[in-house]
């Protein structure tokens, strides 16, 4: 459900001021599109609705520093995924290690799991299926849009790891999607 | 998907496709989080609260600080103010010694110049009169006159004494000796001595009326008055040591 632009901006006064109906329409109006989000950094549902939570009380905490300058959407896709970075951390452990499980190898999709899930929710199930340092960095760089160099500072990273785990991440991605949409064809 | 090599592109575009609800439990618990009045560590009146405590602190810690040290001081100016009064306690002792022994004799001294002054007093001479001034000079005259022409027999060895012979026995010399004892208004006391041939002195105090015990022949005629006296006191004295 898109919020009319028109009203947008009494919403997040209402927000600001703690309006819970605000609030309340502005969660409803973007909980689909930042679940998606949460999703991806998630290894299963229940964790990505976890993180949807604390993202959104961090984003009704912190909409005072919302200068308007940006695109809401925007903004709090960028609080969602810093929630998300945080919770990671908090209860994951993200390993850098050269030595990574080629847990891709061991998923089958089936022509079947595709047409029985949606493109999203199949496109998604990958990208849980990653280790967690290469499902981070492929979300940040290739979903996000962030640099190697922003990266880096958010998870204090040297940018030639981070740049190994994104192309092993883009190359096991790309390899299981090859094999699978070949031997499926 | 095959043909399309672009992977972001494919993910970004098969997001938007996205369309899964969150449960409502999402809601009711961010709803629940919300209502919650945040912890008290997170509020304005805790770190208000805590920076004054800090600050209470610190002014406790400066005061106590300042207070130990003002303490420490006196306690310092107690230790020295003890160490003076030990040594002052011995100067108290020394100066209550001395005062005690001062006050003796400020004491001895107050008599002395009471006595002093009441000797100067009852040593007042009234003034003289022309005739008596005439007797005087004439007095003097003739003393001066007596000193010129005074030899003194066997008296060479007697030292600050100018001697009358009272008497001249065989074995001994009885001599006027010049020593004023005590000169009242009007008596003198004066010392009479005998010497023996081994010069062995023994001696007499005697009354004189009169002033100006000097050997003006006045005042020896009043002292010979007294040599019977003088004589016995002396035959006595020399019989008891004999005996």
């Amino acid at each position: 459900m898109a919020l009319n632009p028109d009203i947008i901006g009494s919403i997040i006064k209402g927000c600001i001021k703690g309006d819970r109906q605000a609030q309340y329409t502005l969660y409803n109006g973007y909980k689909i599109y930042l679940f998606g989000v949460c999703m991806r950094y998630a290894r299963h549902r229940q964790e990505a609705q976890d993180m949807l939570q604390e993202g959104f009380i961090l984003i009704f905490r912190d909409m005072k520093s919302f200068s308007g300058k940006s695109n809401i959407k925007t903004w709090m896709n960028r609080v969602m995924v810093n929630s998300c970075l945080m919770h990671i951390r908090k209860f994951r452990k993200i390993e850098f290690s050269d030595i990574e499980n080629d847990r891709l190898e061991n998923i089958h999709f089936t022509k079947d799991v595709f047409q029985e899930m949606d493109r999203a929710n199949a496109i998604i199930h990958l990208i849980q299926q990653l280790p967690v340092a290469h499902q981070t960095v492929f979300n940040l760089r290739a979903m996000e849009g962030y640099s190697f160099k922003e990266i880096s500072q958010q998870l204090d990273i040297n940018e030639a790891t981070l740049r190994s785990h994104y192309a092993r991440a883009r190359k096991q991605l790309q390899k299981f999607l090859d094999k699978e949409f070949k031997g499926n064809e | 998907m095959s043909k399309n090599n672009n992977i972001e592109d494919f993910f970004n575009a098969s997001m938007e496709q996205f369309n899964d609800v969150p449960d409502d439990s999402v809601w009711s618990g961010i709803n629940e989080n919300l209502e919650q009045k945040p912890p008290f560590y997170k509020t304005g009146v805790f770190w208000l609260a805590s920076l004054l405590g800090i600050l209470l602190l610190i002014g406790s810690i400066n005061y106590v600080g300042s207070t130990q040290e003002k303490i420490n001081g006196l306690l310092n100016d107690n230790k020295k103010l003890e160490l003076q009064n030990e040594e002052m306690g011995h100067q108290l002792i020394e100066c209550s010694y001395r005062s005690l022994e001062a006050e003796r004799i400020l004491e001895e001294y107050t008599q002395l110049e009471k006595s002093e002054k009441e000797e100067k007093k009852s040593a007042i001479i009234p003034p003289i009169k022309k005739e008596t001034q005439k007797d005087y000079d004439k007095l003097e005259k003739e003393y001066i006159q007596f000193k010129e022409n005074y030899t003194a027999p066997k008296l060479e060895e007697i030292p600050n004494v100018v001697p009358q012979v009272i008497e001249t026995t065989t074995d001994s010399n009885l001599y006027l000796d010049g020593d004023i004892i005590i000169q009242e208004k009007t008596k003198t006391e004066v010392k009479i001595y005998s010497y023996d041939k081994d010069k062995n002195r023994e001696e007499i105090k005697i009354e004189v009326e009169g002033v100006k015990p000097d050997f003006r022949p006045e005042f020896f005629e009043k002292v010979k008055d007294k040599t019977d006296k003088v004589k016995d006191f002396f035959k006595r004295k020399k019989k008891k040591k004999e005996e």
